[in-house]
């Protein structure tokens, strides 16, 4: 293999990268920057602080020209990481040329539905930016801190991966749709102790009992005013996919406010990656879907018996960020 | 509030020309002040003197008007610029009753006099606002004002001055509303441009623009849509007033981007009265830089 390009040099290429030194770091990054930067190409490193020295000082004069993000602050949830990618590929893009992006989430620390929704979003990358045409993606994988399972997983979420300059296909790569699939385990019902909307679901009547509910739970200004938001782009999004009608229903977990709404009707259950891409010039069907993505601590989309399932957890007010 | 179609030609606001005499027909204060004062702003524009026929709540002073009609004092926020001279506040009852009647020929005397005292001061007029609810106390009363109103429409239709008389809609039923509106040969259309349970858009003059109050959701972004449609032939800068919305969605934030995006380029779309986390979403979205969009000042709670 050679680092002039991956493997077909058109569409989105996506490796991974496993390494347990600095030296094997810096023998996949290296010639990936080089290369890159050699081509006229955008060069983005993504990754720790420590990542972003070594590749500098290997790079010496070269890396004037390359750009770094830090990774924990590129994009914090999956759908603000998809929504920097798309930043930076917009500001830097050539006609012509093609793109490098090395891109190291951060792993350690989180707890295990973030690791869960991180896995998901690698795999779900192979789709959101399929049309990114000439964009070589390596993340890499640091196999002294990451655990196993995570290391795992990037085999099944990348088609190849990448060790010095070799590109190794990946056996274990599973289809996103059917990893997506896969990963999202069917949703605990709610708790017997969960407020109920009572009457018919209107948008009116869902912001209503949601921000009642929040503003108990010690919501106010414009935290209070953004879970109305959130809330209504909710049943909006159902309304908008033929539901006519919704259970909704509240309740507490440490830290987070749950509002889970249950669709009335069938409808057609929505793409998997559905709500990731920010919205367009033009009004999109999961523009509201993307929304909460960015204002929720987490959005997880089901269909249950053909009904949609949405269920959100919204920051409370013992989040001493939003102070 | 229009309820009059076809029986004579309803004017904007702006529109209006010496010689006029039309009525209005408002179903709220809000209303009657956002009137009010896209009247008083003309008239300053046109050099006119304004006469103002006040009900007992007031305005009573120059100053009281302005700051109820939301206008901002001329630049320099100094309250010597004259404003207080061209405009005088009359009393509504002092003036339409007299020994407890209302005295059509002695209200038209008055207001004669009125008119050619702004023409010796300097002025290129007389423009009359009047409340006439206050006078109304039986049915009595109200042949005596539709016989003021007559003669008051002969009395200017030439020269320099125009008139504007306002009626409380709340205060009168559909017949007695139509004999007020059949007695001006225009009426000043405030009819707003959206009517629902739900929604309601004002076209506004001074600015030019919307208000946009109740709630935008997903059941009336169409009327949303099309009252801003309405603001197609209109040029220049535009102010949204969105300070009496209660809710405002991603689909509505939407249409009033796409909105601001659609203007002429070099026009402004000011945003004013935003709540302040729609602020949040904007810049999320990346809203923020739509060119010609200028978000004013915030909502206040």
């Amino acid at each position: 293999m050679s680092t002039d390009r991956g493997a077909n040099g058109r569409g989105f290429v996506h490796h991974a990268s496993l390494y347990d030194s600095d030296e094997a770091f810096l023998a996949m990054a290296l010639p990936f920057a080089e290369a890159g930067l050699e081509a006229g190409e955008p060069v983005l490193a993504a990754t720790t602080p420590a990542n972003i020295e070594l590749l500098r000082d290997a790079l010496g004069k070269r890396a004037h020209a390359l750009d770094t993000a830090e990774t924990a602050y590129f994009g914090r949830r999956p759908v603000e990481r998809i929504s920097s990618f798309l930043r930076y590929w917009n500001h830097r893009q050539v006609p012509g040329r093609g793109m490098r992006i090395m891109a190291e989430p951060v792993w350690s620390g989180k707890s295990a539905r973030q690791i869960a929704e991180w896995k998901r979003m690698e795999s779900g990358l192979n789709v959101l930016l399929a049309e990114a045409a000439d964009l070589w993606m390596i993340c890499p994988y640091d196999t002294r801190t990451v655990p196993r399972d995570i290391a795992e997983a990037a085999h099944a979420t990348h088609p190849g991966h990448v060790v010095g300059s070799e590109i190794l296909p990946s056996a274990a790569y599973v289809d996103p749709h059917a990893y997506a699939a896969a990963a999202d385990a069917p949703l605990p019902a709610p708790p017997g102790g969960a407020a109920v909307l009572e009457g018919r679901a209107t948008p009116a009547a869902v912001r209503r009992f949601v921000r009642d509910r929040a503003e108990a739970a010690g919501l106010a200004g414009a935290r209070l005013a953004m879970a109305e938001t959130v809330a209504n782009e909710a049943l909006t999004y159902l309304m908008s996919h033929g539901a006519t009608g919704a259970r909704v229903c509240a309740w507490e977990e440490p830290g987070v406010l749950v509002w889970d709404l249950f669709a009335g009707d069938r409808a057609p259950a929505p793409a998997t990656w559905a709500g990731f891409a920010p919205p367009g010039a033009q009004a999109g069907a999961d523009d509201g879907l993307w929304l909460m993505r960015n204002l929720c601590e987490s959005v997880e989309i089901r269909t249950v018996d053909g009904r949609l399932r949405l269920r959100l957890r919204y920051a409370g007010a013992t989040n001493a960020e939003r102070l | 509030m229009a309820l009059l179609h076809g029986m004579h030609r309803t004017v904007a606001v702006a529109d209006l020309r010496v010689g006029d005499h039309a009525c209005l027909f408002f179903g709220s204060k809000e209303e009657q002040l956002s009137v009010l004062g896209s009247l008083v702003v003309a008239g300053l524009a046109a050099r006119q003197k304004l006469l103002f026929l006040a009900g007992s709540d007031g305005p009573h002073t120059p100053y009281d008007l302005l700051d109820r009609c939301r206008i901002p004092l001329p630049a320099g926020n100094t309250r010597d610029d004259g404003v207080a001279e061209r405009i005088q506040i009359m009393d509504a009852e002092e003036f339409c009753l007299y020994a407890g009647h209302v005295e059509p020929r002695r209200m038209v005397g008055r207001l004669r006099k009125e008119a050619d005292r702004a023409l010796t001061e300097g002025y290129a007029g007389l423009r009359i606002v009047g409340d006439m609810s206050v006078a109304i106390r039986d049915e009595d009363a109200l042949g005596q004002l539709l016989q003021y109103e007559a003669l008051l429409a002969r009395e200017f239709r030439r020269g320099s001055t125009l008139a504007v008389c306002q009626y409380d809609a709340r205060r009168f039923d559909t017949a007695q509303l139509k004999a007020f509106a059949s007695a001006h040969p225009r009426s000043v259309d405030v009819e707003p441009l959206v009517r629902t349970a739900e929604l309601r858009v004002v076209r506004t003059y001074h600015p030019s623009g919307l208000r946009v109050e109740g709630v935008v959701d997903i059941r009336t972004h169409r009327h949303l849509r099309g009252a801003l449609g309405t603001l197609e032939p209109v040029d220049g800068d535009v102010q949204l007033d969105l300070s009496r919305l209660e809710f405002l969605d991603l689909g509505g934030l939407r249409l009033l981007m796409a909105f601001a995006g659609s203007r002429r380029a070099g026009s402004q779309v000011e945003l004013a009265g935003l709540a302040p986390h729609l602020r949040e979403v904007i810049a999320l979205v990346g809203w923020d830089d739509t060119p010609g969009l200028r978000l004013g000042a915030d909502h206040v709670n």
